[in-house]
């Protein structure tokens, strides 16, 4: 897979912004997809109604991670089909975890004062979400030649590379530093004591 | 007011054979420090003081009390047969450090310093162990210390052996420990029974003829939850209650995401109950070792806060909730208590307990110490005594919880958040798990009104 090449477009021509938004469709349907989760989450939490709440409550929790996890699969491939440049892809896939930090910042403001909320919003969770999200980008560029191959019953014309296999070995390592090995605490406590440092 | 007493604990209740005392496995560390020449001399008769310090052991998860209808913990219900439990014991700041140091100080964050779990202990803090260490009692503190900093030197303890690994949290297996400042490894031991070991060893190695004050602080029932490998899975099978706001994912949420919990709500659970009655067995084997001397000990036994499981949709502490700020408190004093295996109902602080142990050894209490003897009431005298409980907790970065000040009184919970929230009240006696929030009720402006004042005045006597 590669980007189609274009000439870029001249300053004020409006068919850049148009074609930006067209690059950025799925990554915007991802950070949408998780906002809107998040505020429905938000908005049911501790209200029990009956016995569908801890159902409904489970799975949005758990949907909730698939946007800010995993939507690299999508938006990576999906971006470079419709030609948008690594760079570009890459700041895809970034943008559902940004949005994270964002909510996570703005709400530690009303238990924070603001630069020590701005430092929330580096939280190894946001640090793990943009690891698991290189490592869904990987094995979605490995996986979309292949997916594309079969169902157009064609052979895969694109030219194999290391990166994407890079990419889910380094952001898995991310992820697993992040929040998973011993539960995240060889970054959680690092990242509590330089804020001690910091604002101590 | 007279102290009131209620209900009769089981009279039955023992602590089964299991819980024999195993032989020490440990080998003592080289190098212990140089007693303390203090030149004094405890009268004859003093007795020993033993307090047994747990960590996030919530107040209704004893056995006794038949709150969670499968839990067993044998030893404290025999612990509290033998003397009296305390059924409104509270914390003064619900988070680990400050914790401890009240424990220590008898005072309060705003006055130890210890305000959250990155400020640390102040070096040459006066602690209970000074005064009786001056008064010729020999001590001990074993186990978690757990507040930032380096390790202080403890002036009139003989023995100090703790654990600095992930902050001061430790770890359940292989522990690393420092003792009396040396760093030992302890490979293949689980770190409430090392612990216990260790305890037992200094209460039984020496012929001194001095009482001794003994503090056991455990690691346990503080995640990960880890059970002893033969206690692992006990509660596999057991129906769970838990609260109705309460989910199986809620330990992802942003507010609950940092307290370690993260995965399945019901199966955390499980293992902490299991970790607490891996910790329960260890407490009963520590009592049998102070078996020959009991009836000239006393024995303290509580927890630095209790613990939310789903309550509030919450996890963790924090939080001025009763399932947070009250604690299990259990007092057996042979010569002391006048009625064994009662409960007793006057609100009681972890901050009484330094002037307690100091009154019961007849030593002078400091009056920097903000808490008060609860001996009168163990004797059963009439007292006049505190009606309600001021609590504070200050900012703990990142936990998402703003710094608040609450007044805890027989019937109300009253909460003023610094910042983020506004103030909450609960009729307590009419909505136990306080989940009405009362505070904007027109029918309880008064009340409101009232205890916001009080919250004011004691805000200025203890801070």
């Amino acid at each position: 897979m590669s980007a189609a090449a274009e000439p870029a477009p001249a300053p004020g021509d409006t068919r850049a912004l148009g074609r930006a938004l067209h690059l950025g469709v799925p990554a915007a349907i991802s950070v949408v997809a998780f906002l809107v989760i998040d505020l429905v989450l938000a908005g049911l939490v501790g209200r029990p109604w009956g016995p569908a709440y801890p159902v409904t409550m489970d799975a949005l929790v758990l949907l909730r991670m698939g946007p800010l996890f995993f939507s690299g699969l999508i938006v990576w491939p999906a971006m470079r089909a419709r030609g948008a440049t690594r760079a570009q892809a890459t700041i895809g896939i970034l943008a559902t975890p940004v949005a994270f930090a964002i909510v996570s910042g703005w709400r530690a403001a009303a238990f924070f004062p603001p630069l020590e909320a701005a430092y929330y919003a580096t939280n190894p969770i946001v640090i793990g979400a943009i690891g698991a999200q290189v490592a869904s980008a990987g094995v979605g560029a490995l996986a979309y030649p292949i997916w594309r191959a079969r169902r157009t019953r064609t052979i895969s014309s694109s030219r194999w590379s290391w990166w994407p296999v890079v990419a889910v070995v380094a952001g898995t390592a991310l992820t697993v530093f992040a929040v998973i090995w011993d539960g995240g605490q060889h970054l959680f406590y690092p990242w509590v004591l330089l804020y001690g440092r910091l604002f101590g | 007011m007279d102290v009131t007493r209620r209900g009769l604990l089981a009279a039955s209740l023992g602590v089964p054979a299991a819980l024999g005392l195993a032989a020490c496995s440990t080998t003592p560390a080289a190098g212990g420090r140089p007693i303390p020449v203090t030149g004094a001399t405890a009268p004859p008769g003093s007795p020993n003081l033993l307090v047994i310090f747990s960590d996030d052991h919530r107040a209704d998860h004893l056995g006794l009390t038949g709150e969670v209808p499968f839990l067993q913990t044998p030893a404290l219900d025999a612990l509290a047969s033998e003397g009296v439990l305390f059924d409104h014991a509270y914390v003064t700041t619900a988070l680990c450090s400050p914790s401890r140091a009240t424990l220590l100080t008898g005072q309060y964050a705003s006055r130890h310093g210890v305000r959250n779990n990155l400020s640390a202990w102040i070096p040459g803090t006066p602690s209970f162990f000074d005064s009786l260490a001056a008064s010729g009692y020999r001590c001990a503190y074993i186990g978690k210390w757990h507040m930032p900093g380096d390790l202080p030197d403890l002036t009139g303890v003989e023995r100090f052996i703790t654990f600095t690994i992930e902050e001061g949290q430790g770890v359940y297996r292989d522990c690393p420990l420092v003792i009396d400042g040396v760093e030992t490894p302890r490979p293949g031991t689980y770190v409430t029974t090392d612990l216990t070991d260790l305890a037992v060893q200094w209460l039984t190695e020496s012929d001194d003829d001095r009482p001794f004050c003994l503090v056991v602080a455990h690691k346990a029932v503080h995640h990960e939850f880890e059970p002893p490998d033969d206690l692992l899975g006990t509660y596999d099978g057991v129906e769970i209650d838990l609260p109705d706001e309460a989910f199986t994912y809620q330990t992802l949420l942003d507010r609950n995401v940092w307290e370690g919990t993260a995965g399945r709500l019901q199966t955390s659970y499980r293992r902490y109950c299991e970790t607490l009655l891996g910790m329960d067995r260890e407490i009963g084997r520590l009592l049998n070792a102070v078996e020959p001397v009991a009836d000239n000990t006393v024995v303290v036994y509580t927890s630095d806060n209790g613990y939310s499981w789903g309550e509030h949709v919450l996890t963790g502490k924090r939080w001025a909730y009763d399932d947070n700020i009250k604690v299990p408190f259990i007092v057996r004093w042979p010569d002391g208590v006048s009625s064994p295996g009662t409960i007793i109902d006057e609100p009681v602080l972890n901050a009484d307990i330094a002037p307690t142990l100091l009154d019961i050894a007849g030593v002078p209490i400091p009056a920097a110490m903000q808490g008060r003897s609860i001996a009168p009431l163990l004797r059963g005298e009439p007292v006049e005594w505190r009606d309600d409980v001021f609590y504070e907790y200050f900012a703990d970065f990142p936990y998402q919880v703003p710094p608040s000040q609450a007044v805890r009184t027989d019937r109300w919970l009253y909460v003023e958040y610094d910042r983020g929230l506004s103030p909450e009240l609960y009729d307590t006696l009419a909505d136990p798990e306080q989940r009405v929030n009362l505070a904007e009720d027109p029918a309880y402006t008064t009340t409101r009104q009232e205890l916001s004042q009080r919250l004011a005045d004691l805000r200025r006597e203890y801070t």
